[in-house]
């Protein structure tokens, strides 16, 4: 059964060219949502594998959705990384605290995206 | 400073210069500018570099020779595009000190054995060889910094270096520090530009910038870090082919002296007691200031204070809440240890600056908390040219705005500035106003002045701040050299800097003065 990713970014065209990443390079299902209230909702009704989540995003950003995906126990075993263009050290301290499974930073390659997300969740 | 930020623009703002209160504001600005900008940079670059890479990587299906080149060209400069951006701001936190270094004793053969292993797959696929000796040394360093200097030069020896050939990296132990050496055979730099490669952007020639994807600020990144730990780094011709990178990393580094504004040796400025309850703060003053060549003396309490201060210094940092006391109540206790009030005091505070009338009268100084060096130092120099004739300086500059700005930074201060705008004023001020140092814009259109002060005796010994528009070479540099000469460039020079520097060198010039003139008599 191939793995599912739910993407969670405001920017159609991240969320184009990060799903078709994974879906041809690894051949994982993916779904998106282009907001942190929508991702919410995606991620109660589909139960993914586990979720690529942007930071900066207008509305409820994504410190504040991790946090609402925590609280809810529909999604809160649900492992979730971080993909932000944020990339200075005293974000990632930020994101260190707040208890995300990782940070990847955009640019990504789009040929080791997979593997660096079942790297860090120990999948094969 | 960066392509980014043009700091040309910066420099001529009424903002940066006339309030330096307001210095602190711009700087953060710019860093907000600066981490908005290379973010919103990436977002883009995201979809691009994904895009791209997924185009020319086949897996989308197979297309014809010529699109499959193109797609290859843009992949490969979106990569470059986003190295260009890490490497930038990379210089941009390395050089304003946002990320101070974190050092501890390093085993150096340690992080060559990293670097190189790091390296191995690149190497490999370049057919190159990497080689290091195992000679054992261990200094004071920041490990992630270092690794990261030897990872760039081994980066650069394999992109150089043909097939079958071999890089070496040797450690060789001195007196003061350790030499490490990165020898390589490749096709080695012209001699012209063993210097320049160092600087900004910088490549060899055009044509390696394209084949090589080099963002031209590794070699910058390098020396910044290395100069951060009080070391050199320079590059060798090989005498028969290729080049070594020499990185000389001192054992502790404060133990090589002053770095930042003073290169070279200067007189000891004297001993500072430092008397601040907190020890993490006392050990980041310490260290800032014995690099620049003060003998710190540490107290923790108002008692300490008192014993330490009654055995004689020249200057007294004193946090305003030593012991639970407000530093205004220890004030008159050490003016009783000191009646006639020889010994300045420099009040640290986290409060707002008092105004003059609030300014306790036994107070000769006062800086912020959180303590910017620069600020500290700044102070300490002021403090310290006190009462007793006033210095004079010369500015020499034709641009108006720019000769108003820098008379403006020492208005504070206990000096008189002149300013010509030509040669010929330079020059008749040199008698009339006797100046006591020099600040100098080489960018004068009309004549040389350095030439003209060489050829008057007395004038040629005077300490000389010269400042110029572009970064001058080791041997403009020398031509310069008269007596006691500091460089600065103008992008990269804040007013504080200027203000310490000048102060620091007029207080050396007095003590130089004031030790070889035998009719002085020294105060007990």
């Amino acid at each position: 059964m191939p793995h599912r990713i739910l993407i969670i970014d405001d920017e159609d065209d991240i969320r184009e060219v990060a799903a078709l990443s994974l879906e041809t390079v690894a051949g994982w299902d993916v779904t998106t949502a282009s907001s942190g209230v929508l991702g919410l909702q995606r991620a109660i009704e589909s139960q993914p594998d586990a979720i690529l989540l942007d930071v900066m995003m207008p509305g409820m950003d994504g410190p504040s959705t991790f946090r609402e995906l925590r609280k809810n126990p529909a999604t809160a075993h649900i492992p979730v990384l971080l993909l932000t263009a944020k990339v200075q050290s005293n974000d990632q301290r930020r994101f260190a605290d707040l208890g995300v499974n990782a940070v990847l930073f955009k640019p990504f390659d789009p040929l080791t995206l997979s593997t660096q997300i079942a790297g860090v969740l120990g999948w094969k | 400073m960066t392509p980014i930020l043009d700091q040309g623009r910066f420099s001529g703002s009424v903002l940066s210069f006339r309030d330096i209160s307001q210095r602190s504001a711009l700087d953060r600005l710019k860093d907000e500018f600066i981490s908005t900008v290379s973010h919103e940079l990436r977002t883009p670059l995201t979809s691009i570099r994904g895009a791209l890479g997924l185009l020319s990587s086949g897996i989308l299906g197979e297309m014809n020779e010529k699109a499959a080149n193109l797609l290859r060209i843009a992949s490969t400069n979106s990569d470059r595009l986003v190295r260009l951006i890490n490497d930038i701001l990379d210089l941009e936190r390395i050089q304003s000190g946002k990320e101070p270094l974190a050092f501890r004793p390093v085993q150096l053969a340690e992080i060559v054995g990293q670097a190189i292993d790091g390296m191995q797959p690149v190497a490999e696929a370049a057919g190159v060889q990497l080689i290091h000796d195992t000679t054992q040394a261990e200094i004071a360093a920041d490990p992630d910094r270092l690794l990261q200097v030897l990872t760039n030069l081994l980066s650069n020896a394999v992109k150089f270096s043909a097939p079958n050939s071999t890089i070496s990296v040797i450690l060789r132990p001195g007196e003061t520090g350790v030499t490490l050496s990165v020898i390589d055979h490749g096709r080695g730099i012209p001699a012209d530009k063993l210097e320049a490669i160092f600087g900004r952007f910088q490549q060899v020639d055009a044509s390696d910038s394209r084949q090589k994807g080099g963002s031209g600020l590794g070699l910058a990144i390098c020396r910044t870090i290395v100069q951060q730990h009080s070391g050199r780094i320079w590059a060798e011709r090989n005498p028969v082919r290729g080049s070594t990178f020499r990185v000389l990393l001192p054992y502790k580094p404060e133990a090589t002296g002053v770095i930042g504004l003073l290169p070279g040796n200067e007189p000891g400025q004297g001993t500072v007691l430092l008397a601040d309850a907190n020890q993490a703060t006392r050990q980041q003053v310490a260290a800032q200031l014995s690099r620049h060549g003060y003998k710190v003396v540490e107290a923790a309490t108002v008692e300490q204070t008192l014993t330490a201060a009654s055995a004689g210094v020249e200057a007294i940092l004193l946090d305003t809440s030593l012991d639970g006391m407000n530093g205004w109540e220890i004030l008159p206790m050490l003016r009783r240890l000191d009646p006639r009030a020889r010994t300045p005091i420099v009040l640290l505070s986290v409060a707002g600056r008092p105004s003059p009338e609030v300014l306790p009268a036994d107070a000769a100084g006062w800086v912020a908390k959180p303590l910017d060096e620069d600020a500290l130092l700044g102070e300490l120099a002021r403090v310290f040219c006190g009462p007793g004739e006033k210095a004079r300086i010369l500015v020499v500059e034709d641009d108006e705005d720019l000769a108003q700005v820098i008379s403006t930074i020492f208005s504070r201060d206990t000096i008189t500035v002149q300013v010509a705008h030509t040669l010929q004023e330079a020059l008749d001020a040199c008698f009339t106003f006797q100046p006591n140092l020099l600040v100098l814009d080489i960018g004068l259109p009309d004549g040389d002045v350095v030439d003209w002060l060489r050829q008057h005796e007395d004038l040629a010994r005077l300490p000389l701040v010269i400042y110029s528009g572009r970064e001058l070479t080791p041997a403009e540099r020398r031509q310069l050299t008269l007596g006691p000469t500091h460089f600065l460039a103008k992008a990269r020079v804040q007013p504080q800097q200027l203000e310490a520097l000048v102060l620091t060198m007029l207080r050396s010039s007095r003590q130089m003065e004031e030790a070889s003139d035998p009719a002085h008599v020294q105060q007990p």
